[in-house]
């Protein structure tokens, strides 16, 4: 059990601890990041695999996955909102930012005074209320939290995305103004791990003050000198001002109960989260049933829970080791944008591989064992006989039955005599075999004819 | 001229005639005549085909080379040694789309024995390159053994060059991985399968990896294109892994029980004689397999009177 009362010395220990394991769990985001990219590694991202947020996903399909997830939340409900100080890769980053703009936001207009601005602007945490939206959305199509999670985003960035890079330049922006916005104003993970920092066993208090200020740069505002406390739901645990109290007037320990304080805080948090509810609510009006043409990664079989759970990491987008996920635009809808799907270019889907089923964060493509995933459908192939060679010009011509990596073939070969010029010569046609046919368009992508005469179409009930 | 001078002039016209003597191959041969290849390596083992049979197939390998008098007949000390296994397909080595790994390592191994200065090993692959070389097992095996393993899928101008081949029916002009072209022992090392479009997929057939030209339209005219790529470049030596044939759904199989087990290595410094021998293990005979015809017909070599050296003798 930590001691109560901390010489400034030994809180400074835990400052540099808490910044050594944020950089620790940076690299390792990041190395785990190139090895999902190597087809071989089969990396799994234990960020998004470890999330609560995320796991809400997976109540519908894999209750039994959330399990793990318990440690990590009884861990916070006695510790407090450590995750965002001392885990959070997006947290490290932004503190890298934050530091590398401390000399803008010493001056007008990014002085402190437009920060404590931008602090009464929301007269609610609106991260609060995104939380309650989320609480709701994650169990039908309108994506909340898809654009919301911080470690969704954080592959994002990585994968040098489009809208990674715009949210990476959104974060710069942010530190121009005030530290952690992003954690302490929207970051719906940093809200669920701050109401259990609001209720946690252990906690950080001000036994005495002098009220000098120091602790009014604590990067959330979380150290209320006026107060004589520190709020639970904000305080990250980033031990950067403690060392430097005049009168050593901070102790972590077990929570004296003093809620009255707070109850205003609680009402507030309450009403925003409720508020978000009810929002999630109305957006329920919005699902739909879906039915696109998009050819989805191998697996997939449920549209409609595909684009449901899909957390639009681009992960799969990434790791694909013969490049044909591509991330979905608006040409197929609001609510296709930013998923996956599949599109032939020199490759098709690789019979052995199941790169993208392996990094899926949520198992939103599902990983199946290996004969499954050979047999699992993305689409139908089928034969436009006014463009193969064989049946418009009598050439002979067997590509696609030759790179047909069904082992009983899915593309069969008959022959048929055909009349050439005064010639009969009896030529080898292809046909495709539907019950065998996996869609994984290698013959697609291998068709000599151009266009291209073998193309797969999604299978799609009732058409 | 001082004594020391003339000394130095003499070494020096006496390295240049040894290595005159010892680079005379130049393997893409352009010439009308393609017997000329083999005009190079003048002896009685030019058409001989040696055939193997043994369960390890490192000594297997070794066996059918001796019947030539070691590697060494072929690859000599500073020579630049191109190996071609068949890497098409991402495919794991039991299932034998691929060249056995063990196969190319030992073939590597032998080179370096034979003391030549660099081994590469590269196929252009249908599958993922990455991947075929990973899952086939091809790449650990031609790096531990010490072989230069690249990448050769991107075609570029400048990775292979147009030459034109004289003789050609149906590739007049084609592109061929440059490292072959500048190699001075070019070693072919197919895999014997069944082949939906080109009946089986040997010696001749494997070199449709050496190629940057769009081979799905090769398809079209097949056998002439085999037989054009062959009259184009020649193989110093073939080594055909006939070991376990694949009987059926060739070229990419993918189940065990499409194979039949041989345990058969056959080599020949001639891949059309090394072919026709490789056939008769499926009970085809060579004639009627339309590009060896055709590689009678363009003079690239025989499908019949070549000698053959088994091991172990037949006992008829």
């Amino acid at each position: 059990m930590p001691d109560t009362h901390k010489s400034p010395a030994r809180w400074k220990v835990l400052k540099i601890v808490r910044i050594g394991s944020q950089a620790a769990f940076l690299l390792v985001f990041v190395i785990l990041f190139v090895l999902s990219l190597d087809p071989f590694s089969a990396t799994v991202n234990p960020f998004l695999r470890f999330d609560p947020l995320i796991l809400l996903t997976s109540l519908r399909t894999d209750p039994l996955t959330l399990l793990p997830v318990t440690g990590l939340v009884v861990l916070a409900l006695v510790v407090g909102r450590f995750f965002c100080g001392w885990v959070c890769p997006l947290g490290a980053i932004i503190d890298l930012f934050d530091l590398a703009l401390k000399p803008l936001r010493r001056i007008t207009p990014f002085s402190k005074k437009s920060a404590a601005a931008l602090g009464r602007l929301f007269a609610l945490p609106p991260s609060l209320f995104i939380l309650g939206g989320l609480f709701v959305t994650v169990f039908f199509i309108p994506p909340v939290l898809q654009f919301f999670h911080p470690h969704v985003w954080i592959i994002r960035i990585f994968s040098l995305s489009a809208s990674g890079l715009v949210f990476l330049g959104f974060l710069v922006v942010l530190s121009a103004f005030a530290r952690r916005v992003w954690c302490t104003h929207l970051c719906p993970l940093g809200a669920f791990y701050g109401l259990l920092g609001s209720v946690s066993l252990f906690r950080l208090d001000i036994k005495s003050c002098r009220s000098c200020g120091t602790c009014d740069a604590c990067p959330t505002g979380a150290a209320l000198f006026e107060e004589r406390r520190v709020a639970g739901f904000r305080c990250i645990l980033c031990f950067d001002f403690e060392h430097k109290c005049p009168s050593n007037g901070f102790t972590y320990g077990v929570r004296h109960v003093e809620f009255d304080k707070s109850r205003r805080e609680f009402l507030k948090g309450a009403a925003a989260l409720g508020a978000g509810l009810a929002a999630g609510a109305v957006l329920f009006l919005l699902d739909r049933p879906q039915n696109s043409a998009l050819l989805r990664p191998p697996g997939v079989e449920d549209e409609e829970l595909f684009v449901t759970r899909c957390l639009r990491c681009f992960q799969c987008v990434r790791s694909c080791p013969n490049g044909i996920i591509k991330a979905t635009g608006l040409e197929a809808g609001l609510d296709s944008l930013g998923t996956p799907h599949i599109e032939f270019a020199d490759y098709g889907c690789d019979y052995y591989c199941q790169v993208c089923q392996e990094v899926c964060p949520n198992l939103a493509i599902p990983l199946l064992p290996l004969p499954e995933k050979q047999r699992a459908k993305i689409g139908l192939a089928s034969i436009n006989e006014t463009k193969c060679v064989v049946y418009a010009d009598g050439t002979s011509c067997l590509v696609c039955e030759e790179f047909c990596p069904v082992p009983q073939k899915a593309v069969k070969l008959f022959e048929r005599e055909m009349r050439l010029g005064n010639e009969t010569v009896v030529l080898q046609y292809p046909s495709v075999e539907k019950t065998l046919c996996i869609g994984c368009g290698i013959c697609e992508a291998n068709c000599p004819a151009s266009p291209v005469a073998i193309t797969v179409k999604k299978i799609r009930e009732g058409l | 001229m001082t004594r020391r001078e003339f000394l130095r002039a003499c070494c020096g016209a006496a390295g240049l005639f040894a290595a005159c003597a010892v680079y005379p191959k130049k393997l893409f041969l352009t010439s009308p005549d393609p017997s000329e290849a083999f005009a190079l390596e003048p002896s009685a083992s030019d058409d001989t085909v040696s055939i193997v049979t043994d369960d390890d197939y490192a000594r297997a390998v070794e066996l059918a080379l001796e019947a030539f008098g070691g590697i060494g007949r072929f690859v000599r000390p500073g020579d630049r040694v191109v190996v071609k296994p068949n890497i098409a397909w991402n495919s794991p080595p039991h299932l034998k789309a691929t060249t056995d790994p063990v196969i190319v390592r030992t073939v590597v191994d032998l080179c370096f024995k034979a003391n030549a200065a660099s081994v590469m090993v590269f196929d252009r692959t249908c599958s993922n390159p990455k991947l075929s070389y990973t899952t086939s097992g091809i790449m650990d095996a031609a790096k531990e053994a010490g072989a230069k393993v690249i990448y050769v899928n991107d075609v570029s101008k400048k990775l292979y060059p147009s030459i034109s081949v004289k003789g050609a029916t149906f590739l007049k002009e084609t592109t061929v991985n440059r490292h072959i072209l500048e190699s001075d022992v070019f070693i072919n090392v197919p895999v014997a399968k069944h082949h939906s479009s080109a009946d089986l997929t040997l010696g001749m057939k494997n070199l449709m990896g050496i190629t940057g030209d769009n081979r799905s339209k090769w398809h079209w005219e097949l056998h002439e294109a085999i037989s054009d790529i062959n009259l184009a470049v020649a193989s110093t030596l073939t080594i055909i892994d006939a070991t376990n044939l694949m009987l059926r759904n060739g070229p990419t199989g993918g189940r065990e029980d499409y194979l039949k087990r041989t345990d058969t290595i056959i080599a020949s410094a001639s891949v059309v004689s090394a072919d026709a021998e490789a056939s008769k293990l499926f009970g085809v005979l060579p004639g009627t397999v339309r590009y060896l015809e055709l590689a009678v017909e363009k003079r690239i070599g025989r499908i019949d009177g070549y000698r053959t050296v088994q091991l172990p003798e037949k006992t008829s």
